[in-house]
């Protein structure tokens, strides 16, 4: 039996048992229309009957990050290394939703789930996080995302990461080592200074006791380093630390230079498919040009500011600057209207990703996970949705 | 004090709505304008603590009258049970469910507060409903031949709606629609007096009648199936209770909702009257197909803040909790224009109310003007 974390039984998950019996198709006849686990988050968030809540157990401050350990609710899926979940949490009454990657190595008990969040100065939900207390209830979704350990584990594996990317090479890196001590890693890792390396003293630990492990670190911000190693990663640092990368299977996560950079690298030498990336890159905007037009026009007709991809449907299509209404009729799709004019919300469609302005007032809604009212929306940027 | 009449004049629109300006009706749009964005960037917490606290009292209430009905056959917990169920159902429906489903709440990212999701405690369901309302009645307020919710397919509640003798049947036919709303209700979206008259086929709403169906089958079984059978011998008393408590819901949703739009003083339109309609100008049709009722905090919750309906119909998806303090500035901007405010006390707009049905379901040439 896994041992329950120290909680109050409020902020206990119901077990599998009990959610069997109160989800049975008696309670969910009683309960209709709103389902049991709305009258049971009424005496506890922890009382869903769905695997999408988690409480916070364990929280260990840095300077600018937090680690957090989180006890879920629910049929829980084991994550694979690399994989992230998507958390929520409520910030001034608005749900917010951000991705972390999950640190844990495969093979625990997948109720658990640990988590290291770097602050960000203008992060509402990294500053959120930041303040947590253990009790704290957020939302969890089952693990997701390709950028995974395969299971058949390589040979040879060589481990890139930067700053918060550290996160899901982590877990690859306790997942390898757990199953093979002997295993032959290299991890290089960079950040900007000493202190801001996140699980430092756990990588110096793991590197002493592992013979065949190999743990570098480089400084961005340094003019001088060990093994001559410092600034941003290039040809001489990967030469210098994993001179047979051809040999390797490559994981890399961080910041968009890097990996660029990296994937320069192995295509010039031909090592394409022996890297596999993984990007954490916020949703950028690109501020509509000025064309002295009023409120209620979007961007000058034929300016496409990005994509727009219709998840649900497969498809995507470039930017036209009409409201994602028009667009998304364009493109064939017959998604639910009805006044036209941003009033009746027939139209309130999923936005998974990226940023929209709304014609009529200005407003810019740019949040991963938000609902928008295509009638009255235009892009300002790659734009996904669930349609 | 203008004469009370049955129906306000037709309004004369050469110039146009109510003999207003383009100018005047353009300035009304941007003040109206300025108030929505004000209010909207003022949405946040406060907001959404309050339709949390509103929801763990329906969901309070609900629980505990069923479960005082299970006590049913001492008296009083019937009636604590019957009256603790009803309010549970009238949150439900008007508070949170009207709102919710407008989309007053989808700015928190909730999906049990999203209005594409939510689904309430009553036959109708929620998918239909917001096509007929949010997308219909909202956009089309009292239009006739266009907003069906003048008469609802059975009533002739204007002037303008021809007579037919089956409109004798009025008062009757009012009287049945309040006791059964929630069915009427449910069955809005069909447009059964097209159905009845060709100008719709029953091919055409198949799919709507199935998840009409489905939606009634679940509604009926849990009230007056499931919790009365597993009350054991209190079935009866259990079955009642539920059934008092649906029919007071009812009641109260029927009362609440034709105070919104047929009291006397305000208008309806014609289809020619909406013609090239600026953005201003459905602002000042929703002032005048809109009647307020004046009530204390309790009965504005009570009522879902449809005692606001004027309010509501300017900003529907604002939450409603905002109406009571937009109140002053909406009134004066009608009193800077010349336009009617119409609110009152709920017994007197009801009367009014049902003087219309009464009269209106007689012959014209019968009909008097008091």
């Amino acid at each position: 039996m896994t041992p329950q974390p120290a909680t109050t039984l409020r902020q206990r998950p119901l077990s599998a048992p009990v959610r069997r019996v109160l989800g049975s198709a008696l309670f969910e006849a009683l309960a209709t229309p709103h389902g049991m686990s709305r009258y049971l988050e009424q005496l506890s968030p922890m009382w869903s009957l769905s695997a999408d809540r988690a409480v916070i157990t364990d929280v260990t401050r840095q300077v600018d990050a937090v680690t957090l350990t989180l006890h879920a609710t629910g049929d829980r899926v084991p994550h694979r290394a690399g994989q992230f979940v998507r958390v929520t949490v409520e910030v001034d009454g608005i749900r917010r939703t951000r991705c972390y990657s999950i640190i844990d190595a495969e093979g625990g008990d997948p109720r658990r789930i640990t988590l290291t969040i770097r602050t960000h100065a203008h992060g509402l939900v990294s500053r959120h996080l930041a303040q947590a207390q253990a009790g704290m209830v957020v939302g969890v979704s089952q693990p997701q995302g390709s950028f995974v350990l395969p299971q058949a584990r390589p040979q040879r594996v060589l481990l890139v990461s930067g700053g918060s990317g550290i996160t899901p090479v982590l877990a690859m890196l306790r997942t390898v080592l757990a199953e093979d001590p002997d295993a032959d890693v290299t991890f290089l890792h960079y950040a900007t200074a000493d202190d801001s390396v996140l699980h430092r003293d756990e990588l110096a630990r793991l590197d002493a006791a592992h013979a065949n492990l190999g743990v570098v670190t480089v400084l961005t911000r340094e003019q001088r380093g060990k093994g001559g190693l410092f600034g941003h990663l290039d040809r001489d640092h990967l030469d210098a630390v994993a001179p047979d990368r051809a040999d390797r299977t490559t994981f890399a996560c961080g910041p968009v230079a890097l990996l660029d950079t990296l994937t320069r690298l192995y295509v010039q030498d031909g090592l394409g498919d022996r890297l596999h990336r993984e990007q954490f890159t916020p949703a950028a905007i690109v501020m509509p040009v000025d064309t002295g037009t009023t409120v209620g026009v979007g961007t000058a007709p034929g300016t496409s500011v990005g994509n727009v991809r219709f998840v649900a449907a497969g498809r995507a299509v470039a930017d036209d600057g009409r409201t994602l209404l028009e667009q998304a009729e364009a493109a064939g799709l017959t998604p639910e209207f009805g006044c036209r004019m941003g009033i009746c919300h027939t139209c309130t469609t999923r936005k998974t990703c990226g940023p929209v302005r709304n014609v009529v007032t200005g407003a810019v809604a740019d949040q991963a996970d938000e609902d928008i009212q295509l009638c009255v929306s235009v892009p300002l940027g790659d734009v996904e949705l669930d349609l | 004090m203008p004469t009370a009449t049955l129906s306000a004049p037709r309004v004369e629109t050469t110039t146009g709505i109510a003999g207003l300006t383009a100018t005047q009706i353009d300035q009304i749009g941007v003040e109206l304008d300025a108030i929505r964005e004000r209010e909207m960037a003022d949405r946040g917490d406060v907001d959404a603590h309050y339709i949390r606290r509103m929801v763990k009292l329906q969901r309070s209430l609900e629980v505990g009258g069923r479960g005082m009905l299970y006590l049913g056959f001492l008296p009083p917990f019937w009636v604590a049970g019957v009256a603790a169920l009803a309010t549970s159902k009238i949150l439900d429906n008007m508070e949170i469910g009207h709102n919710v489903m407008h989309g007053q709440y989808d700015w928190m990212n909730d999906p049990a507060l999203s209005s594409k999701d939510f689904e309430w405690d009553t036959a109708s369901p929620a998918e239909q409903w917001r096509h007929s309302h949010n997308y219909l009645h909202h956009t089309w307020t009292n239009v006739l031949g266009m907003d069906r919710d003048i008469g609802y397919g059975i009533l002739r509640m204007d002037e303008s709606q021809r007579w037919h003798p089956i409109h004798l049947m009025n008062p009757v036919n009012a009287f049945l629609l309040a006791v059964f709303f929630q069915w009427g209700v449910a069955l809005h979206d069909l447009e059964v007096e097209n159905l009845r008259t060709g100008r719709k086929q029953w091919s055409d709403v198949a799919d709507l009648a199935k998840v009409i169906r489905r939606k009634g089958r679940r509604q009926v079984l849990k009230d007056y199936v499931l919790f009365p059978v597993l009350a054991g011998p209190m079935f009866v008393s259990v079955l009642l209770g539920n059934a008092a408590a649906n029919l007071i819901r009812n009641l109260w949703s029927f009362t609440i909702i034709f105070c919104g739009h047929f009291p006397d003083g305000v208008q309806t339109f014609s289809k020619q009257d909406i013609e090239g309609e600026t953005r201003g100008g459905w602002y000042v049709r929703q002032m005048l197909g809109s009647a307020n009722i004046t009530g204390g905090k309790v009965f504005h919750v009570m009522s879902g803040n449809l005692s606001h309906q004027i309010e509501h119909h300017l900003f529907p998806d604002l939450p409603a909790r905002r109406y009571a303090s937009l109140s002053p500035e909406v009134q004066a901007i009608c009193e800077r224009n010349g336009l009617p405010y119409t609110t009152g006390r709920l017994s007197r707009q009801f009367a009014t109310v049902i003087r219309r049905i009464v009269a209106l379901g007689l012959p014209p040439k019968a009909a008097k003007v008091t």
